[in-house]
């Protein structure tokens, strides 16, 4: 039900959505005294966000979006790491110097992460190429490249599952091992994601192409 | 009358030399050969997709599409500008989300209910099929959805490459219909195929692409003489194979077992019972589940417990990489599945293969360097490799997906040379997935139909 609605909304409403939320994610802080408070928020609107996208998605799809965003955790720990043992200053906009801050500015940060993940897919949940099509010559590029993101996300599950049917990722989670392989192999899947798209990249740009260069010679006429 | 007759080459190197083809009004046109880069190519020139003009500035991917770059000189040249093409991917030609917004914004028709249904309809699908989503359909539904726009655009020339191995029994008959009525409408269809049987009614003239040449062949010469006599010894040799070995010990045993998408049932009281050294063909309709079966194997969707065997166990009593030990799955799309990048690293894995005879086929079929990339190679080869590296010593059910999709003559040659060597140097049974290939009727397998969600054995 809440699908078809927002799926009805118009192309302005639904951006408009997008950079009010990216506002809310990315907010300019003049000072750290915001940081804890700031955290409340920003949790707060990640779960919204999380039950906006099972509403739109599925439990199954909130799960997958989770446990990529886990595997991401894990690499990410170690970076942050880095910088809190060297003290380098984290943030673009004010400078950090209380070290609860600092670790509160870190925690924050994945969890901004995995609200971008939760917004940029309910956005494509209820988005179609076809509705920038009348923007012209942008529209077009903006069309393309949003189909080429549901073919890749599409690529992805069908290597996944094509991986996990071949025993080469693990099917159930039981023991550390299993989170272990399943980490060493997410690279795998990213990399065929990539590999698989070069081919269909290729091939439908030219056919977009044809497609385009059709649009424009009947708005001509 | 259209006429098109021109050279393609790749850095001065001939890939297709003086090819003439003439296309008489209202006629429909079969192309064979192998099926490699050059029928591609000659498929994509004549569907003006190819040549490429500009390359993406980073050298591997310079190199992987250098032969789509080629120079095109025309001879002689009276070809429409715009023309229908649809290539063996039907995926590459839908470039929007939803059923409808695909017919809309291709077609540019307004939004009424009648012209989508006429357009859908003629590939049998319903007129709820609009509000499908691309990625919901099965390969087979999206050709349809495919060839419903080819043949919906007013073009006088509609080019069709390997699109009858993704049909059911009913495309193809809509298939031919379409043809029919498009030879009735005066447009030229060209259709570049290997699974040309079935189209014997509506071919007017058929042409074969070899040595880089194509040339006019003997109508009659390919449809009477579908098999070399190469094929028919390869195929007496598997039946004769699968004949002297006993057949006792039971696989797979699956037991009134229903099994639905939401709403949308797919099998039910389904019961079928598989053993050792025997080959199985199953086959149906597009979306009756032929695939969802071994999705299910190997525990991809969630069933009902206790319904389905392998030897003593029930399947969810085993493990993934358990159901890997004894059942080999090459799938519909092999890219998939290949976890591999170049040909060194299977060529080093093949090293430590349990089967000897799997390194034997391994040489025998893949003698391209260490660095060769994987994705050069074509659909059939990547089959090929995948059976090769799946089977462990223990495997005892060779699950193959369309495994004759795309294949040409030599193709299927090698296909049958591996198989028989498989069946010859294990126990080990085949399940052959597929719509339907000239081919397997020659084969002495067991027919299993997936009708009314059931699966009838013949």
């Amino acid at each position: 039900m809440i699908k078809q609605y927002l799926k009805n909304l118009s192309l302005f409403w639904k951006v408009s959505f997008l950079i009010v939320v990216s506002f809310m994610l990315f907010p300019y802080m003049s000072s750290e005294s915001l940081i804890p408070a700031y955290s409340l928020f920003l949790i707060a609107i990640t779960f919204i966000l999380a039950f906006l996208y099972y509403r739109l998605s599925s439990w199954r799809s909130l799960v997958i979006v989770m446990k990529l965003w886990l595997i991401g955790l894990v690499f990410y720990a170690l970076f942050s790491l880095v910088f809190i043992l060297n003290d380098w200053n984290i943030s673009p906009t004010i400078q950090i110097t209380e070290t609860k801050n600092q670790v509160l500015y870190l925690l924050i940060y994945p969890v901004r992460v995995l609200a971008v993940f939760f917004t940029g897919l309910s956005f494509i949940e209820v988005i179609s190429p076809v509705e920038f099509l009348k923007y012209g010559r942008l529209g077009y590029h903006l069309c393309y490249l949003l189909r080429s993101f549901q073919v890749s996300k599409e690529q992805m599950i069908q290597n996944k599952r094509a991986m996990e049917m071949m025993g080469v990722i693990p099917d159930t989670f039981t023991k550390a091992g299993d989170y272990k392989q399943f980490i060493r192999k997410s690279p795998l899947i990213i990399a065929l994601t990539i590999r698989n798209l070069m081919i269909w990249l290729f091939w439908s740009s030219h056919i977009f192409e044809k497609f385009k260069n059709k649009q424009k010679e009947s708005s001509k006429k | 009358m259209k006429e098109i007759s021109f050279n393609y080459t790749i850095k001065n190197e001939i890939l297709l030399n003086q090819i003439q083809l003439s296309l008489p009004e209202g006629s429909c046109l079969l192309i064979n050969g192998i099926e490699d880069k050059a029928f591609t190519i000659l498929g994509a020139i004549l569907g003006k997709i190819l040549p490429c003009m500009d390359l993406p500035d980073i050298d591997s991917l310079k190199l992987l599409y250098r032969d789509y770059n080629g120079a095109l000189t025309f001879i002689k040249h009276n070809y429409p500008d715009e023309v229908s093409y649809i290539g063996c991917d039907p995926d590459r030609h839908l470039l929007f989300s939803e059923v409808w917004e695909e017919l809309s914004a291709q077609l540019k028709l307004p939004l009424s209910k009648s012209a989508f249904q006429d357009i859908l309809g003629q590939f049998s699908l319903p007129v709820s099929f609009l509000d499908r989503k691309i990625d919901s359909l099965s390969g087979g539904e999206k050709m349809k959805v495919a060839l419903s726009l080819a043949f919906a655009f007013p073009h006088e020339v509609i080019i069709l490459h390997g699109v009858v191995p993704w049909l059911d029994k009913e495309g193809r008959n809509d298939l031919l219909k379409a043809i029919n009525q498009a030879k009735a409408d005066k447009k030229i269809v060209v259709i570049l195929e290997q699974e040309f049987h079935c189209l014997e009614s509506v071919i007017d003239e058929s042409y074969l692409l070899k040595d880089k040449h194509l040339s006019h062949t003997d109508r009659s010469q390919l449809f009477n003489h579908p098999f070399s006599q190469t094929m028919l010894d390869l195929v007496s040799r598997l039946n004769e194979c699968v004949q002297q070995k006993k057949k006792e010990q039971m696989i797979l045993e699956i037991d009134q077992f229903s099994f639905s998408y939401g709403s949308h049932r797919i099998y039910k009281n389904l019961s079928l019972k598989l053993f050792e050294n025997t080959i199985y063909y199953l086959n149906g309709d597009n979306g009756t589940g032929k695939s969802t079966l071994a999705n299910i194997l190997f525990k991809m969707e969630k069933t009902e417990p206790r319904k389905i065997r392998l030897f003593d166990r029930f399947i969810e009593d085993y493990t993934r990489l358990e159901i890997n030990r004894f059942i080999a799955y090459v799938g519909q799309f092999p890219e998939n599945q290949m976890i591999w990048n170049t040909m060194g690293e299977c060529r080093q894995l093949i090293q430590s293969h349990q089967l000897d005879f799997c390194k034997v086929l391994f040489d025998t079929f893949f003698t391209q360097s260490d660095a060769y990339p994987l994705v050069y190679l074509n659909f059939a080869e990547l089959k090929f490799l995948l059976t090769i590296m799946l089977l462990t010593k223990e495997t005892r059910l060779l699950i193959l997906d369309e495994p004759t999709w795309s294949l040409d003559l030599p193709g299927i040659e090698k296909w049958l040379g591996i198989i028989s060597t498989i069946l010859e140097n294990m126990n080990i049974s085949l399940l052959i997935i597929s719509h339907a290939h000239s081919i397997m009727p020659l084969i002495n397998a067991v027919n299993l139909k997936i009708k009314d969600c059931r699966i009838i054995s013949q």
